[in-house]
């Protein structure tokens, strides 16, 4: 197995992890069209649609289970993730971002809602895309900050469950380790109380608790 | 001091410190100095030019839009970088992304490898490893900064990524079956480990003018090697001596592809193993020695063999070879040559067999080899562009533990090869692997489709190498079982431009990008290479016979294949077909193709594959010069195009002369054509064309390449002066003169392409 994802950091907590991916569900699996985004991704970029510097638009389609269509900017990239079988926007900061590490979860998930709302928006037509928002993943690549120990899991979550208690309201949520054993630090989080939420209301509530 | 969530502190982790036990002296230096040097060019104690050179040497090259500016499609837009003053060299922005190529002698991976590999991926990259056709590994969106911490992770596996770049001796590589092939003659493998060892960081192998690639292979016929597009490389052979069996190399030095591809010469017919890194040393010391030094373009190895001649070249090397001191690392190693460099994880038990379904028994035959080794296979993980997930990786990782003996090879056709599998494990695997979604049947047939990575990333793609083979896989996969099982078995390449990565020289049907000026437009095209050889280590080269717009090449495709499929001859090769079929009449089949229509009437032929932003290289618009008549310059530029096709026939007739002399009056009527519009009534005296050439936009500098700078001007000029000169056109020469003339042509286009922006803004 690998050494360096190893226990060796069994024990530690989470210390100024830069990256930090989060990825909100497609409503609808199967009418997804990730063709579509190439244009519409390429279309950001001309009109500064999300904040950060926009680079370039990457396709990588014809892998199976990839990261799907690929916008990358100075500090994060936004992929129509398809890790795990299941159709997702994922926006990861990738680096250059102050503060604390809480700072930089509410900026992470921020951006994915962002991003989320803006292809709801653009998409609102033909063949509209719809997420999921009750549920979300988390994934921490960082792995000399955030190993993938059960310790660290119990530290992450503990730090998201405050967040995200501002963006549900405080209704239960419920944090599942998944992912393979030798992967990232990677967590599944799902609403178990009652409530539905649009991305405009969970915008409004990660920004008030970046506040 | 670092904090965490609940406001603790720590001391910053480092990589440095967790992993330093683990790399040993020599690399952690090398890598801390590497570090420091980063340091030194951001306080500005080092030039653009000697830093680049030195992160290229660590395997950290640029990446497309370095530079801080990208057309969006309608405007070129500024990339706005934190350190907008800093550049890591010449005209490179400090914060772009860049890209870092990881060497793995003859492909060859550990499961413990591929576990950090698919980590670096994930963390420093965009959790995408792509293998290249040298059998290396590329991380795309990497930062400067962080590649001595990536370093030192891979350091700690035993990866390095030194000399991965730059002018050094590169990725050895090999055939993927060696040591299981069963047409071997020996396994290569310990002797391309060999060659690697010794040559990493050797202080005769640090002052060539660029770079040197090696590689190997186990047989002659088979094209895993591809030995004779190299600068330098061996073939097993045997032989017998007093009774003994002595293993050795057929020999090569010279080859290579690039802008003119190159054969390898055979140096030796058999290169006793002893004297494999000897001469290996050697060769790289004459090389160092006389190789072209500044002039970049004529600097590989390809043109000191050519300039010198082999027997004059071979003689060299022998001399220095004689005078070199003993160095016991030259045989140290061959005591252990025929201990294999990996084998089974489990034995061969009785029941060795299984009965497969529809399924399975579709991806056997596309999918796995037998091995020499009885009961034992070789599966072929098929991945699309060359391209596999961080998690995909951690899979196969677990995937190569459970049944390879952790023997996994990387292919020059940009798969992935598991040895050593037992034949009663193949249903357990092929269901692992399509866990994984690696399950994929197509290895090694038409869809496996190799590019280079073109204008995704690469500085200097011209027309979008991979979006075009995303286009021919999805429409070949769509045809399915209905696929003719003739066209299942071509080879399709594809390179962005002139510079061959896609090595489209040696498919079936290759593509290489360039752009074309229609109707007031830059309009990507390809140009169609028919004819290369992949086996017999790439034993000949293809050429071009016609540019197709992009939008067109899938129809070409279509054609070219079907004509294959309906006109060939019994049991006939693609290779064979094209030559007995003529260039003229596959031309012929596609001239309606060259066409492209107005921008108003469809605006896809404006743009390149998988990308919608319009290809132009800036905001031309509609301008009276950009009305649908076709210019005096395009209808000369054609009128070239049309002679070198001609050479090219005349060369397939064995007309050498005849071939040359075209040639080089394509280059004529180019030049005169460009020459022309600065000098009204230019005169077709050949003299007096390259008199005005000369004047007008060689010395000038307006002709020159923005990369190759006055490379393709001069081909023109060396070819007049040769002209007069008692020019001797072997067959060989004759070919070069062609591939020149159409790299001239291509630069007059691209020349044309610039001046008719200039005057658009």
């Amino acid at each position: 197995m690998s050494m360096q994802a190893a226990a060796e950091f069994e024990g530690r907590v989470v210390s100024e992890p830069q990256r930090v991916g989060v990825k909100i569900f497609v409503e609808d699996q199967q009418s997804f069209d990730r063709s579509r985004m190439i244009e519409l991704f390429h279309r950001w970029i001309q009109e500064d649609r999300l904040s950060g510097t926009l680079i370039d638009v990457h396709d990588y389609t014809h892998v199976p289970r990839g990261p799907g269509v690929l916008l990358v900017a100075h500090q994060w990239h936004l992929r129509t993730d398809e890790a795990g079988g299941r159709i997702g926007l994922e926006y990861e900061l990738k680096r250059s971002w102050s503060g604390t590490w809480a700072e930089r979860l509410q900026a992470a998930i921020v951006g994915v809602l962002e991003a989320a709302a803006a292809l709801e928006q653009d998409t609102a037509g033909e063949n509209p895309v719809r997420f999921a928002t009750r549920e979300m993943a988390f994934r921490f690549t960082d792995r000399l900050a955030v190993p993938a120990t059960d310790a660290a899991f119990d530290e992450v979550t503990g730090e998201l469950g405050e967040i995200l208690a501002d963006l549900y309201d405080g209704v239960p949520i419920e944090f599942e380790r998944v992912g393979h054993a030798r992967g990232p630090l990677t967590l599944h989080m799902g609403v178990t109380g009652e409530g539905e939420w649009s991305l405009e209301e969970l915008i409004g509530g990660a920004r008030s608790a970046a506040g | 001091m670092a904090t965490n969530g609940k406001g603790e502190t720590s001391a910053p982790r480092q990589w440095k410190t967790r992993l330093g036990s683990l790399l040993g002296d020599k690399i952690s230096r090398g890598i801390d100095s590497f570090e420091g040097h980063i340091e030194q060019k951001r306080v500005g104690k080092l030039t653009d030019e000697v830093f680049a050179e030195m992160r290229l040497r660590r395997g950290v090259y640029g990446q497309r839009y370095d530079n801080g500016q990208r057309h969006d499609g309608l405007n070129t837009r500024e990339l706005v970088f934190p350190n907008p003053d800093l550049t890591k060299g010449p005209g490179t922005q400090w914060d772009a992304p860049g890209m870092v190529r990881i060497k793995n002698p003859f492909g060859a991976m550990t499961a413990d490898q591929m576990d950090v590999l698919a980590e670096v991926g994930e963390e420093y990259a965009d959790s995408i490893l792509h293998v290249t056709t040298r059998q290396d590994i590329q991380l795309h969106f990497v930062h400067l900064e962080e590649t001595p911490d990536l370093m030192r992770r891979l350091g700690a596996v035993g990866i390095t990524t030194h000399e991965a770049c730059g002018n050094a001796v590169r990725n050895v590589t090999a055939c993927h079956l060696s040591g299981v092939c069963p047409t071997q003659t020996f396994d290569v493998t310990p002797y391309a480990a060999a060659v690697s060892d010794f040559l990493l960081g050797h202080p005769d192998a640090q002052e060539f003018g660029r770079k040197v690639k090696p590689a190997f292979s186990g047989c002659a016929d088979r094209p895993c090697g591809l030995v004779k597009m190299h600068d330098m490389g061996g073939i097993a052979r045997v032989r017998e001596v007093d009774g003994k069996e002595q293993r050795g190399f057929e020999f090569y030095v010279g080859g290579g592809l690039g802008a003119v591809p190159h054969q390898a010469k055979l140096f030796d017919e058999f290169l006793p193993e002893e004297e494999l890194l000897a001469t290996c040393q050697a060769i790289s010391r004459v090389f160092a020695r006389l190789g072209e030094k500044d002039v970049r373009s004529r600097a590989r190895l390809k043109f000191l063999v050519a300039k010198l001649g082999i027997e004059e070249f071979r003689r060299l090397v022998l001399e220095d070879r004689a005078g070199l001191p003993e160095d016991p690392r030259w045989t140290a190693y061959l005591d252990d040559v025929h201990k294999g460099h990996d084998g089974p994880l489990w034995q061969i038990e009785k029941g060795n067999g299984f009965t497969p379904d529809p399924e399975l028994e579709k991806w056997l035959g596309a999918n796995v080899a037998s091995q020499r080794q009885p009961g034992y296979k070789v599966v072929m993980v098929y991945l699309p562009l060359g391209d596999i997930t961080s998690d995909q990786m951690r899979g196969l990782a677990d995937v190569a533990r459970r049944f390879t003996g952790d023997s996994v090879r990387m292919t020059v056709e940009q798969n992935m090869a598991l040895r050593w599998v037992r034949e009663s494990d193949l249903p357990a695997l092929q269901e692992a692997l399509a866990d994984l979604g690696l399950a994929d049947p197509r290895a090694e047939t038409v869809s496996d489709i190799t590019a280079c990575p073109g204008t995704d990333t690469c500085k200097l793609g011209i027309s979008s190498s991979r979006g075009l083979a995303r286009v021919l896989m999805d429409r070949f996969n769509e045809r399915g079982e209905e696929l003719d099982e003739v066209i299942r078995g071509l080879r399709i390449k594809i390179s962005g431009c002139f510079n061959s990565c896609g090595q489209h020289h040696m498919a079936d049907i290759g593509f290489w990008g360039v752009s074309r000026k229609r109707n007031g437009y830059n309009v990507p095209h390809f140009q169609v290479v028919l004819g290369g050889q992949w086996t017999e280590n790439a034993g000949s080269y293809g050429l071009a016979i016609v540019a197709v717009p992009a939008r067109n090449i899938p129809t070409a495709t279509d054609r070219i294949a079907q004509h294959y499929v309906d006109e060939r001859q019994r049991d006939e090769s693609f290779q064979a077909f094209v030559t007995r079929v003529g260039k003229a009449s596959l031309r012929t089949l596609l001239e309606d193709l060259v066409e492209v229509p107005a921008y108003e009437e469809d605006r896809s032929f404006y743009a390149n594959w998988g990308d919608p932003r319009e290809f132009t290289l800036g905001d031309m618009g509609i301008g009276e010069c950009a009305g649908q008549v076709v210019s005096p310059v395009e209808f000369g530029l054609q009128a070239s195009e049309r002679e070198i096709f001609e050479a090219q026939d005349r060369l397939d007739q064995g007309d050498s002369s005849g071939a040359s002399d075209i040639a080089y009056r394509a280059m004529l009527i180019a030049a005169r054509t460009l020459a022309r519009e600065k000098e009204v009534g230019l005169s077709e005296d050949p003299d007096d064309v390259v008199s005005a050439f000369k004047t007008h936009l060689f010395d000038p500098g307006l002709f020159n390449d923005p990369y190759a700078g006055g490379k393709f001007g001069n081909y023109f000029l060396r070819a007049h002066r040769e002209g007069s000169n008692g020019f001797e056109a072997t067959p060989e020469r004759a070919r070069k003169r062609i591939e020149e003339a159409q790299l001239f042509i291509e630069a007059a286009h691209s020349y044309h392409g610039r001046t008719a922006e200039r005057l658009a803004v």
